[in-house]
């Protein structure tokens, strides 16, 4: 099943570069440390925001560091952050989505209305609030990015829930006497499926962004870790004299989040065809 | 029309109803931060020294009020909150209302220019590439409109600040002016941050302004009016928009409410003076009440934006009145 779908998603020229480009930064997100050329953590003083040279492939930053090196070990992080927190907003959403369209009603309608409120709060705002007053740290921001995310996923799984649960092949189950722990493992959750997985891959490419954000805002993954977001807010202090400094970080975060959202957009054009109409 | 009246009130006061709850939920939510974060936020308020006094500790509980007991503390904070009352920011004891009171008029500017903005960019680009469905236009507009949506504003706003501000030299880079000191200045410093801001929120107008259109575009009043013979120009000014600008509609306010928040890396990055400026510093420094105020401030400007666009949509669409009542 799925290998017939990332077959079809290979089909689509726009959708077969987008994974090579989403699988290149998985790998370099592994190996990456291994890969750089050089320490990402050694400070030269001596070879301060340079250009691109034979030593430094695509130039040194304001404290003399390698680009390239921290282009590729600064992946890590924004990889780990935004699979996190797509995993946690896909759990703990998706419990909710249940609850809300499966559950007993009074339950349902607490859950529902929590989500509405919760959905109040802009995500940035919200990350913001939770970094604020939470210690910094991969784990910490993974779960602050995953809570912002939780409503959208309870919001796409509760509507597909309420859907499914109203079909007759769940009638039927019910009918034979199925417990609800069978109904929603074995009946209800395989065929929400396909929505949910449009939502993470959507969700992974704005927790990018909203990582990315945070950490441009200095209030994300800490120095001397390298991000792109950390690499773009500091490159700004020195656009006239190194432009290339934050056109590489800037460059590779746009590459990344526009595959991500244009896989997301073909899967939801081969797994959910009612919405792909327009 | 009287019955039109009493829906319309009916789903005013319901709708009001919501938003006035979802208000008071977000307060007691952001008075419990306090409590549920880990750490005692007093110790981290002390955090430069490293072994703060007993008598230090107790000043700064009492100073934040946290040495009362806590449905008492609850009590106090709703009652401050109905009179705008933030308390007093922990460093100069300058009250927080004033920081907000600064801060607020410039965020608002800031995103009432990029919405302008956006409409400008995105509504007619949107009603171009519908009517020219399928055609190199269409192609290039909703290319740009995926693109717009990708980029992090922090991205396009270097490429702005790089192309006309270093290289062309016609606005400034950053920073904002006093309007009633320099009101030209003012307006060129606002260019270059409402641009940015409202070219990202351009791309989702315009791919709502295209779906919107092709939907009405293939109904079947639209045929019937094509056989009468009327003219395409008047059908789509006449018919097509209208009936299409609800969704339009909706989708600008939600992006209006989210800009509530969604200003703070443009004025970051711009040194805006805004209110999220104040908050990513409030929030940096741990200087909690003016998190806290700053917070609830966003949160209920987004939420009376809401509840606005919830009425217009009302009143601009007479099937959903009918529908709730």
């Amino acid at each position: 099943m799925s290998q017939r779908i990332l077959l079809q998603l290979c089909r689509r020229p726009v959708t077969c570069a987008s994974l090579v480009v989403v699988a290149l930064v998985v790998l370099v997100a592994i190996f990456g440390r291994e890969l750089a050329p050089c320490d990402p953590y050694l400070i030269d003083q001596s070879a301060v925001n340079q250009g691109s040279s034979a030593l430094h492939w695509l130039g040194t930053d304001e404290l003399g560091r390698d680009l390239l090196s921290r282009l590729l070990a600064g992946i890590r992080p924004t990889v780990l952050v935004s699979l996190g927190a797509t995993l946690f907003a896909a759990v703990f959403g998706t419990a909710l989505g249940l609850a809300g369209g499966y559950g007993p009603a009074p339950l349902a309608f607490f859950v529902m209305r929590g989500v509405d409120i919760l959905l109040c709060f802009p995500p940035i705002l919200l990350a913001l609030l939770a970094v604020g007053f939470w210690p910094s740290g991969i784990g910490s921001l993974a779960i602050v990015i995953g809570i912002v995310y939780v409503p959208h996923f309870a919001r796409v799984s509760q509507s597909a829930v309420a859907r499914v649960v109203q079909q007759e092949y769940v009638q039927a189950e019910l009918a034979m006497g199925a417990t609800w722990p069978r109904v929603v493992s074995v009946v209800v959750l395989p065929n929400v499926l396909s929505p949910l997985v449009v939502q993470a891959t959507l969700t992974v490419a704005e927790a990018i962004l909203l990582e990315s954000g945070l950490s441009f805002l200095g209030l994300g993954i800490v120095p001397p870790e390298p991000s792109w977001g950390q690499m773009i807010g500091t490159a700004q202090d020195y656009l006239s004299q190194h432009p290339m400094y934050l056109f590489w970080p800037s460059l590779c975060l746009a590459l990344t989040v526009l595959s991500v959202n244009l896989i997301g957009d073909g899967l939801r054009d081969l797994l959910d065809p009612r919405l792909s109409k327009s | 029309m009287k019955g039109k009246l009493t829906s319309l009130s009916l789903l005013t006061a319901r709708k009001l109803f919501t938003a006035l709850v979802q208000l008071y939920v977000i307060a007691t939510l952001v008075f419990s931060l306090m409590y549920v974060m880990p750490g005692d936020p007093v110790r981290l308020l002390l955090g430069s020294d490293s072994n703060p006094s007993p008598e230090a500790i107790a000043a700064m509980r009492s100073k934040l009020g946290l040495d009362q007991p806590v449905l008492t503390q609850y009590a106090h904070w709703l009652r401050d909150m109905l009179h705008f009352d933030f308390g007093q920011s922990v460093f100069d004891g300058y009250p927080v209302i004033n920081y907000i009171r600064s801060g607020l008029p410039n965020t608002l500017e800031l995103a009432l220019a990029a919405i302008l903005v956006a409409i400008v960019i995105g509504v007619p680009l949107g009603i171009v590439s519908a009517l020219r469905r399928g055609t190199p236009i269409d192609a290039v507009s909703t290319s740009v409109s995926t693109v717009g949506m990708s980029v992090p504003v922090y991205i396009l706003g270097a490429l702005f600040v790089v192309l006309f501000s270093l290289h062309l030299h016609w606005l400034p880079s950053s920073g904002y002016m006093d309007f009633s000191r320099n009101p030209v200045e003012h307006f060129r410093r606002l260019v270059l941050p409402a641009f940015t801001l409202g070219f990202g929120l351009s791309a989702s107008i315009s791919r709502m302004t295209r779906s919107s259109m092709l939907d009405i575009l293939s109904r079947d009043f639209v045929r019937t009016l094509r056989a009468k013979g009327m003219s395409e120009r008047r059908i789509v000014w006449r018919h097509v928009l209208r009936n299409a600008a609800i969704p339009i509609v909706t989708i600008i306010g939600l992006q209006l409410g989210n800009l509530m928040g969604g200003t703070v890396l443009v004025e970051a990055m711009f040194n805006w003076p805004g209110l999220s400026t104040l908050l990513v510093d409030a929030v940096s420094k741990r200087n909690y009440p003016l998190v806290q105020g700053g917070i609830l401030t966003i949160a209920a400007l987004y939420i009376l934006i809401n509840l606005g666009v919830d009425l217009l949509y009302g009143l601009l669409d007479p099937r959903i009145r009918r529908k709730r009542t």
